[in-house]
């Protein structure tokens, strides 16, 4: 039973490592679309390169901090949660 | 190899300054809280290369696309992006993985380039300043 209960904390750590890291797709996207749009902009007006560059640069830095949020959260579900869980589990047995 | 745009340069030197002070204040409240150890310098280190380097290859990509169509600079982008969250994945697990860095000293710089993103319209508030000191004399 209580080998049962460890599979099911470090399947369920795992699973949430996975969904967590689902939020590391939308950055790729949203940054994808800004360089898109930049592409359209520069095109348009080509002595905008600097400015255009710097604003999306800076844009794309902030994009990205959402996927580092998932990132570290599936990194502590991966490495630290699974100990502490089953801490607690066995604490609550004895 | 492709000269780096000055625009990216400059950013990343931005970044690097802000990088390097605010991890001096990291390691001082490591210092004051009792728990500093060369585990955190090293933790520190680690991290805040990994995250300068990431903006700087971020720049680079974006440099690239820029000169590229619509289509592929999309793509380029999201390429890049996976890669670079790969490189940052490594960095955690390696600051997890060896004894001899702090993990959360190598984690928390990661977050710096983002408060130095905050920080950018002080930075030109204080251009601009400089600027009109300098028309009215």
């Amino acid at each position: 039973m209580l080998e049962l209960a460890i599979g099911i904390i470090l399947g369920s750590c795992a699973l949430g490592a996975g969904i967590a890291m689902i939020a590391g797709i939308g950055p790729g996207i949203g940054e994808g679309n800004a360089v898109a749009k930049a592409c359209e902009a520069i095109g348009r007006q080509p002595e905008c390169k600097g400015n255009v560059t710097t604003t999306m640069l800076m844009g794309c830095a902030i994009a990205e901090t959402t996927g580092l949020y998932a990132l570290v959260i599936a990194i502590l579900l991966i490495f630290v949660a699974p100990g502490r869980l089953v801490d607690i589990l066995m604490e609550t047995i004895k | 190899m492709a000269k780096i745009d000055d625009t990216v340069v400059r950013e990343t030197r931005y970044i690097a300054g802000v990088v390097i002070i605010l991890s001096v204040i990291m390691e001082a409240v490591f210092l004051i809280i009792g728990m500093w150890s060369y585990k955190v310098l090293l933790g520190n280190i680690l991290g805040g290369t990994v995250a300068v380097v990431n903006f700087l290859l971020m720049g680079i990509t974006v440099q690239k696309a820029v000169q590229k169509d619509e289509k592929d600079a999309a793509t380029l982008m999201k390429l890049s992006q996976t890669l670079r969250n790969m490189m940052l994945l490594i960095a955690a697990v390696l600051a997890i993985a060896l004894p001899f860095i702090n993990p959360v000293a190598a984690i928390i710089p990661l977050f710096f380039p983002r408060i130095a993103i905050a920080l950018i319209p002080l930075r030109d508030r204080k251009n601009n300043n400089g600027k009109e000191n300098d028309n009215g004399e």
